[in-house]
């Protein structure tokens, strides 16, 4: 208590104040927009932090990563575009609401549960630190793998349409994170000999191309305005008031975001999805998922920004990134002559404990700015396609350059942005290709090292507790609705005879 | 209850087809590709591959057999069809739909982020039947220097300037 007491001292003055500010800001514009993630964000801004105060530095850089991860699932309300990867999840029940004409009621959902899930996250961080790392560290590369399976298989399942096409999306989001040089042996792998394909397909031009590209295409066919009435319903607050109603699913995406972000390597986004699924298998209203759900919006929301808190106890306490982010916001406490680790937080108090405070009144501005905000983001719905596709065209595009400066990226956009829209019209989910490119690294590096571990024994991924558990619920997940399907029509078929 | 049939529809057939043909492809060109590699370096690839191979196979089977069984459906064609000119406005913004990123891409390329950018948000409105000159100017306008302020100014990132923009800036602009 002594020490966030020194935290809040230390933190409330106009110097740190602003930089949360001018990180909530930007957190939240660079968020919304694809191609401009806050990792990129944050790698651009760390030399400038090298002038600046430790505090300062931190507070900049992880109110930007908090805000950004807010500030993603707007795009994905209300274009079903995500903003970064982290917000995809949201664009399940999202953008359908916002097709409803209820852009402001989803916005305050996703507003007011990324505040929850921030607060509880960096409540946690404070207080539950050395637990939850202790329950993190048996997570061996088994482990990891099947996380990844489980991640590909909640995609699959949770997705409208086959799940059987969504289970192919994620065996081909794998298979384009094969291009490139392998994990393995750092050979060349599927490069056909092309320069740009050595270097690897990234999930940034995918996911442009998959959700702007493909979603415009959509948008133009369709005509009209995104809220098909033309006009918008509800109100943010009813948002905020419908998030409370919703407690459970509040706190279980919180759980979940907790328990993954914790865990290093694997990242928001996989807590994402399965927030999202757990809440669609333990919801009483499991059929409205996928068509404006509130609960699809609350839980990945939830998770996406109690992971963003969590990653910091790997980073804080081992100087183990749990994501990207955190990475960052390590070598930025390493120039600054700090050592992550226990001693951390005994030999500098003011600037760890300053920094949890800095997370909380940094929560605090982003729902406060976006609440500020979200009247005229709710606006975009209403916008004709025909002013509305063209900037999505342009501005997606140029942040498809944007993300590495090659002109190549766009094209890839391009080409996976039609395929995304005939994939889409198709039923295919293109949102398991995503997700499979994003953990295909972790999944190939993690199973060659169990593999290594056992001596070439595959009995490791089922035998050991964590692991085996985790494969035996993508499977349920996986064919649990068909074998549910088939159990009813051979009841109705006996029930008729 | 019985389920609802799922059929697919005769319009719906070739981008079936298109779809379920690149994936088997894709997966068999891995599959074929990863048996080059090094024991280590096509294990995980050929596994998934083949489970990809199998899955999309067993799709695209499902997806033959729905056509058949609505290939088996007698229900003559009694609606009329759309009226000439609906139907080629539809056209149009179908073609618009599918080329304008592509066309975006390729003036980026060529031309560079200032000039790519005014084709497209002056011409793409007009096209799709939005005639008011004045705003449409001017929202062009507000998004080129908006996205320069943001990407250039604040990011750092040079916009690209195309092949034309390189060469000029070449011949031009850099002399020695």
């Amino acid at each position: 208590m002594d020490n966030l007491l020194l935290g809040l001292q230390t933190v409330f003055h106009a110097d740190q104040l602003l930089w949360i500010f001018v990180g909530t800001i930007a957190g939240l514009w660079i968020g919304a927009i694809p191609g401009l993630g806050p990792v990129m964000a944050m790698a651009v801004l760390l030399p400038f932090t090298f002038q600046m105060k430790p505090l300062s530095a931190l507070l900049l850089l992880a109110s930007l990563h908090a805000a950004a991860s807010c500030g993603g699932s707007f795009s994905s309300i209300l274009l079903n575009v995500p903003g970064e990867a982290t917000a995809a999840a949201t664009t399940f029940d999202g953008y359908p609401m916002a097709r409803q004409g209820k852009a402001r009621v989803a916005l305050g959902l996703s507003v007011t549960s990324s505040f929850f899930g921030a607060v509880v996250g960096v409540i946690v961080l404070v207080t539950s630190a050395n637990p939850i790392l202790k329950v993190a560290l048996k997570f061996s590369p088994a482990e990891y793998f099947s996380l990844a399976i489980l991640g590909i298989s909640v995609v699959a399942a949770a997705s409208t349409g086959s799940t059987l096409k969504g289970l192919v999306m994620g065996c081909l989001g794998l298979g384009v994170s094969f291009v490139g040089v392998g994990v393995v042996l750092g050979v060349p792998r599927f490069t056909f000999g092309s320069l740009y394909l050595q270097a690897g397909i990234d999930f940034v031009p995918v996911m442009i191309g998959l959700f702007a590209v493909s979603e415009l295409i959509m948008m133009v066919n369709r005509g009209g305005t995104i809220a098909r009435a033309g006009k918008l319903e509800g109100s943010m607050w009813e948002g905020v008031r419908t998030t409370f109603k919703y407690r459970t699913t509040l706190i279980l995406g919180t759980v979940i975001g907790i328990i993954i972000g914790a865990v290093p390597g694997v990242g928001a986004t996989a807590a994402n999805f399965l927030a999202y699924s757990v809440a669609q298998k333990t919801s009483k209203h499991s059929r409205d998922f996928g068509k404006g759900a509130p609960e699809g919006v609350i839980a990945p929301e939830a998770s996406n920004n109690a992971c963003v808190s969590a990653t910091l106890i790997p980073a804080l306490t081992l100087g183990i990134p749990g994501g990207a982010g955190s990475a960052i916001l390590l070598v930025a406490i390493t120039v600054h002559g700090l050592r992550p680790g226990g001693m951390l937080f005994t030999s500098q108090p003011e600037l760890i404990y300053g920094f949890f405070v800095g997370l909380l009144i940094g929560a605090c501005m982003f729902a406060l700015c976006s609440i500020l905000t979200i009247r005229w983001f709710a606006l975009i719905t209403i916008i004709r396609t025909e002013i509305l596709a063209p900037l999505l065209v342009v501005v997606s595009l140029t942040g498809a350059y944007a993300y590495q400066r090659r002109i190549t990226d766009v094209f890839v956009a391009i080409l996976f942005g039609l395929f995304g829209y005939f994939t889409r019209k198709r039923g295919y989910p293109v949102i398991g290709l995503v997700i499979g490119l994003i953990l295909g690294q972790l999944a190939e590096e993690s199973f060659h090292q169990a593999l290594m571990i056992s001596g070439g024994d595959y009995s490791i991924f089922l035998f050991r507790p964590i692991s085996g558990v985790t494969l035996v619920i993508s499977l349920l997940l996986v064919l649990g609705p068909e074998i549910r399907n088939r159990l009813r029509s051979i009841r109705g078929r006996r029930s008729t005879a | 209850m019985a389920r609802k049939p799922v059929t697919i529809q005769r319009s719906d057939w070739p981008v079936e087809l298109a779809v379920g043909a690149v994936l088997v492809a894709v997966f068999g060109i891995m599959v074929g590709a990863a048996l080059t590699y090094a024991v280590d370096a096509r294990l995980f690839p050929l596994i998934v591959g083949t489970a990809g191979l199998v899955l999309s196979l067993m799709v695209f089977g499902r997806s033959v057999y729905l056509y058949s069984q609505s290939k088996k459906s007698t229900a003559p064609l009694t609606t009329k069809g759309p009226a000439p000119a609906a139907d080629a406005g539809e056209r149009r913004k179908k073609w618009i739909s599918l080329c304008s990123a592509p066309a975006f891409g390729a003036l980026l390329w060529l031309v560079g982020f200032y000039i790519a950018s005014g084709v497209v948000l002056t011409l793409m409105p007009y096209g799709l039947g939005y005639k008011k000159a004045g705003r449409i100017l001017l929202l062009m306008a507000a998004t080129v220097v908006g996205m320069r302020i943001l990407f250039a100014d604040i990011m750092g990132i040079r916009m690209p300037p195309g092949l034309l923009g390189d060469w000029f800036l070449e011949t031009f602009v850099y002399t020695d």
